[in-house]
């Protein structure tokens, strides 16, 4: 609401408008919080020629629609935080003195991030498709965001994460196979850019773990011994998969209760009981010491 | 069953700039280390009960399988098994035991690893019994014994002993034999 102040001593400052002026009105209206009001006389403003060269009418229309879907984040206003942006990109390729410049680009900013944000709750529930279209829309936002600060490497791997812990998730396993795919291809993402990622080590020790556990838990009785012996292949190819990630994990937070247990987990698989007790020792040690 | 679980703590995480702090999820937890062996030896205990012969007086009544010492993993896993699981006609019965002069009569007998060191007074405690004697330890095969679990490139093995499954009437089936580690 504080760079309003600036337009209405623009208008007042030049005497472009009239109080009758629609977009002095609209002005007024989002000042006084009258937002669909608002939104519907800039609409209306915006259709006449006159007004669709004022950097100023866009500059209010983006406030009003953002302002809308910052009340109501709903799916009916998405599109309104779609044309917000729209807007104030409008306002940076006619604002050649760069006077809205910072307010407008902090606009942007704040509307890009909620598609990250958005990316994130989807993922909680299980919306994949979605969140990694969002996510998406946040990137390239961001990208052609003059002098952002978005584009972080951070982001990305936080988003990366949390999709493959989504993909991970035992509901979501239970589904398909595929998810086990779509994790580890998440969490590899994350791994190839930044190697040492305690937690994407961890997690894709734990979906190889897991899957191998999974899979022998769920074994019929009378599941023939010859058969037995190829399936254990799988498993320990498996459990192996799991151990350098999971060894990774560990070097860089060698009290992790979490860590150190996932490798003892690891070790009982690979039936390299010295190992699994080495471990257990460690973490029993940490909890007596916690 | 995942065992490592999802939890959601939610450690914000801001977007440089960003208004909304995020909620992500942020770690994968452990709940516990499933003892994925007991559930490996019970089927091997199970298919041992399909591929052995036991003397035609036996093949009446209960199939009962002792577990001498504490594994509950493995006890756990056997009730499991005998609930969906019959041997022909005879169902399948499972009893633990800790003291090895109260050990019953029994078709298959699994010496948990704590009790390794009464192996030797176990066989002579069923050297007339029809019994299968499974141990679980490193090391030669011990008298009496018929079946040994071992592991060998991380996976688990087993060696058997014609000659002591003999000394209890009991015939293993040439498939059985084929996938064991033969001793004698």
């Amino acid at each position: 609401m504080k760079y309003i102040i600036h337009i209405l001593f623009l208008i007042v400052s030049f005497g472009a408008f009239g109080q009758s002026n629609p977009l002095s009105s609209a002005l007024r209206l989002y000042q006084e919080g009258q937002l669909e009001e608002a939104k519907q006389l800039i609409d209306s403003a915006l259709q006449e020629e006159v007004n669709q060269s004022q950097m100023v009418a866009y500059y209010i229309k983006g406030f009003i629609y953002k302002d809308i879907f910052k009340n109501n984040p709903t799916a009916a206003n998405k599109n309104l935080r779609a044309q917000a942006i729209q807007c104030f990109f409008q306002v940076i390729r006619m604002d050649e003195e760069g006077r809205y410049l910072a307010e407008t680009k902090q606009s942007i900013k704040y509307l890009t991030s909620t598609y990250y944000n958005d990316a994130m709750v989807m993922i909680q529930a299980e919306r994949f498709e979605d969140a990694i279209n969002s996510y998406y829309k946040f990137d390239s936002l961001a990208e052609i965001l003059p002098d952002s600060s978005l584009v972080t490497d951070s982001a990305r791997d936080q988003f990366y994460l949390a999709l493959g812990i989504g993909y991970a998730d035992e509901d979501v396993q239970q589904k398909g196979s595929v998810y086990f795919d779509k994790a580890e291809n998440a969490f590899k993402i994350v791994l190839a850019n930044d190697s040492l990622n305690e937690v994407a080590n961890y997690s894709l020790g734990v979906l190889y773990y897991n899957e191998a556990v999974n899979r022998i838990l769920e074994l019929n009785f009378d599941e023939e011994l010859d058969e037995f012996d190829k399936f254990e292949d799988d498993t320990i190819e498996l459990f192996k998969k799991a151990l350098p990630y999971m060894q990774n994990a560990y070097e860089q937070d060698p009290e992790d209760e979490n860590v150190i247990e996932g490798l003892a987990g690891i070790h009982h698989g690979l039936r390299d009981f010295d190992n699994y007790e080495r471990y257990m020792k460690e973490l029993k040690a940490l909890r007596k010491d916690g | 069953m995942i065992f490592f679980k999802n939890i959601l703590r939610t450690r914000s995480f801001w977007i440089q700039a960003c208004v909304l702090p995020v909620a992500i999820f942020s770690f994968l937890s452990f709940s516990i280390v499933p003892d994925i062996n007991a559930k490996v030896k019970a089927i091997f205990l199970y298919n041992f009960s399909k591929y052995i012969e036991w003397p035609a007086e036996q093949t009446v009544g209960n199939f009962k399988i002792v577990i001498f010492g504490n594994y509950p993993a493995l006890e756990m896993e056997l009730r499991q098994m005998a609930s969906q699981k019959t041997r022909g006609a005879q169902r399948f019965e499972i009893e633990v035991y800790n003291d090895l002069m109260k050990i019953p009569e029994c078709h298959i007998l699994y010496i948990a690893k704590s009790k390794n060191g009464e192996v030797s007074k176990l066989s002579d405690h069923l050297k007339l019994s029809n019994t299968l004697i499974v141990s679980d330890k490193d090391g030669p095969l011990s008298n009496g014994v018929g079946i040994n679990f071992y592991y060998e490139h991380n996976k688990q093995k087993f060696e058997i002993s014609v000659d002591n499954l003999s000394e209890h009437q009991l015939k293993p089936s040439d498939q059985l034999k084929l996938l064991a580690k033969t001793v004698d």
